[in-house]
């Protein structure tokens, strides 16, 4: 029984996978509209913008105006890519050696203090909260969870039982909650990026966002 | 009914929002009154609460905002009185959302079904019928029409002292269908242009304007559009340039192809990309000195940020006045001015649309310009109600307009 936790967490995987292709297929049997209309620029450019130069913060007035909110989310972002490795690394029993473990438990610690940060400041403004539903508390202290058990297992503080055990609870929870927008992120990004770019919006220089007189 | 209306884009945006709240200032209903019903992603809630609740949707585990009581914005009325009155889908939020949720997307479908439930405002529906109504039975129209351009070519002739002006219309073999919209104001300007550039052109029986898109209604939008595409079709003409409007511009250029699964048979150009072109190759000449006051423009959201016509007011305006200021945040990031999407039109939402309009009245009062371009009729209107509600102490006039003061015949 010691490949228990291993077991369910290859279980709780597969339901993760399987939620993640079922919102993938929903997705695409939905109709969408091609568009013929001739293009003043290029829809590949403004997909690759979208996804590049577009997310960088000091190009959106949104990102420039909460640049603490927006650096919480990369760090966030980068210690689920950290911890999503570091599973993968004790899954597959792969020894990433002392400095990858050292830079992936920072990662996560990083990861896990900005998930925290995210319910806080979240509980903390009377609009966000207007907007919330229990699931957005719920998504980022699973995952703060998460990064915390996995950095504790590389630093040989608990068992990987216990890294498995959160890991677990994450996938069966994930096809339910909002950590789908794993899925929606690249099709909206990509869409809009792709109209930006057959619409011309790339083809002028870009606005100026900065001197905010409003 | 709200299956047709669950396309890819709209079920991305019901599901792929995950409430940061980052877009809350990019909208100005929001940045005149930050209050939780502003923020875009509260629209985008309640929109998302409307699918689930009809079934539209499978639904999420925990799907209850707070401070929203069940059945209040759910509701057909209130759903439309968001996606008609809080709403001018300017996309502002969708340019600044981390994810690239389209709330516009959503209050656009939002519109459609309110539309198809008989919860539209009732002068937007009264005048996309109008227009529709106009289309089928073009015969009794023509004549007046035809009388008042005459008109129009006469007193033109005088104040431009050129017996030679004149406004063709029907003409076959046309290079250039112009459609203007429902006023003079929008058809003598861009003709003396025209006249000025030994443009081979003809003036449209119709008006630009398609409220079909405003009630978020893809068939009467196609009707009215299908007028002009026939009467081009019937003229053989290469290109149909749309006059100074916004949605027109939008709907002609960049949605009615989808509609009809493929390119139209012409090219379709606004008239503010034509002015950029002769401009800048010598088709068109002028004389920036006369108009000498500061001038600063405002970047229509559906030809800006919807469209892609953010350089070419720009090259117009640079040449045709001797200050030009630029407001900030503008082109792709400009705000909207509060009279976007069908706003404008209706009268009982005018403190709404002033309140709304407050960051467009700052970002005009800081540019210190004395005059605001704007090439789109109903932010025309819109600026015209703010400058008087704010005492901007500006003028509001139309591209066309200034070039016109600015050129000189060739």
């Amino acid at each position: 029984m010691a490949n228990l936790p291993l077991i369910i967490l290859l279980v709780s995987l597969a339901v993760a996978l399987t939620g993640v292709a079922v919102w993938i297929y929903q997705l695409f049997s939905r109709p969408y509209a091609c568009d013929p209309s001739p293009s003043r620029g290029s829809d590949r450019l403004g997909m690759l913008y979208a996804f590049t130069i577009g997310m960088l913060p000091w190009k959106k007035e949104s990102a420039s105006l909460h640049k603490i909110v927006y650096i919480r989310g990369i760090f966030f972002h980068i210690g689920i890519f950290a911890g999503m490795l570091a599973l993968m690394l004790s899954i597959f029993s792969i020894s990433g050696g002392t400095v990858l473990s050292l830079v992936l438990s920072i990662l996560m610690w990083i990861g896990a203090l900005a998930g925290i940060a995210a319910i806080i400041l979240r509980a903390a403004e009377a609009n966000l909260r207007g907007i919330s539903r229990a699931d957005d508390y719920i998504s980022p202290a699973l995952i703060a969870l998460f990064l915390c058990m996995g950095a504790l297992h590389i630093m040989n503080i608990i068992d990987t039982a216990y890294f498995y055990a959160a890991a677990s609870v994450l996938c069966l929870y994930l096809p339910w909650s909002k950590v789908r927008h794993c899925v929606f992120f690249f099709f909206m990004r990509g869409h809009i990026g792709a109209m930006m770019g057959h619409r011309g919006l790339l083809n002028a220089p870009h606005g100026h966002a900065g001197k905010e007189t409003a | 009914m709200l299956d047709r209306q669950l396309t890819r884009e709209v079920a991305a945006a019901l599901d792929g929002c995950v409430r940061c709240g980052l877009c809350a200032e990019s909208c100005h209903y929001y940045a005149a009154q930050p209050q939780l019903q502003n923020m875009p992603v509260y629209r985008g809630e309640a929109v998302r609460r409307f699918f689930h609740k009809a079934g539209g949707r499978a639904r999420g585990l925990f799907q209850w905002p707070v401070k929203t009581k069940p059945g209040d914005t759910a509701s057909l009325d209130s759903l439309a009185e968001m996606a008609f009155g809080k709403c001018t889908l300017c996309r502002r939020c969708t340019v600044n959302c981390p994810v690239g949720v389209d709330t516009a997307a959503l209050m656009r479908s939002a519109r459609s079904i309110a539309t198809a439930a008989g919860k539209a405002p009732e002068i937007l529906v009264q005048l996309a019928d109008a227009a529709i109504s106009r289309g089928e039975s073009m015969d009794l129209f023509r004549d007046m029409l035809l009388d008042r351009i005459k008109e129009l070519e006469e007193e033109t002739r005088t104040r431009i002292n050129d017996p030679t002006f004149s406004i063709p219309v029907g003409k076959k073999g046309a290079e250039m269908l112009f459609v203007g919209l429902s006023g003079e104001h929008s058809i003598v300007p861009p003709a003396i242009l025209f006249h000025y550039a030994g443009a081979n052109w003809t003036l449209s029986l119709f008006e630009a304007s398609n409220y079909g898109t405003f009630l978020g209604d893809s068939e009467r939008s196609k009707k009215i559009a299908l007028r002009i595409i026939n009467e081009a079709r019937e003229l053989g003409v290469k290109e149909v340039v749309i006059g100074e409007c916004g949605h027109a511009y939008t709907t002609l250029r960049w949605e009615a192809p989808k509609w009809f699964k493929e390119a139209l048979p012409f090219r379709v150009r606004s008239l503010i990309e034509v002015l950029a072109d002769w401009i800048q190759n010598g088709r068109l000449v002028l004389n920036p000195g006369a108009n000498p006051d500061p001038v600063t423009y405002h970047d229509s959201c559906n030809l800006g940020r919807n469209g892609g016509l953010l350089e070419e007011p720009r090259i117009v305006l640079r040449a045709a006045v001797k200050d030009f200021r630029e407001m900030y945040p503008n082109k792709e990031e400009s705000y909207c001015c509060g009279g976007g999407s069908g706003m404008a039109a209706v009268q009982e939402w005018q403190e709404r649309r002033m309140q709304a309009g407050l960051p467009k009245a700052r970002q005009i009062r800081a540019t210190g310009a004395k005059i605001v371009v704007a090439s789109c009729d109903n932010c025309r209107i819109q600026l015209g109600e703010l400058n008087e509600h704010y005492n901007l102490g500006i003028a509001v006039t139309g591209l066309a307009d200034i070039v016109v003061n600015a050129a000189l015949k060739n």
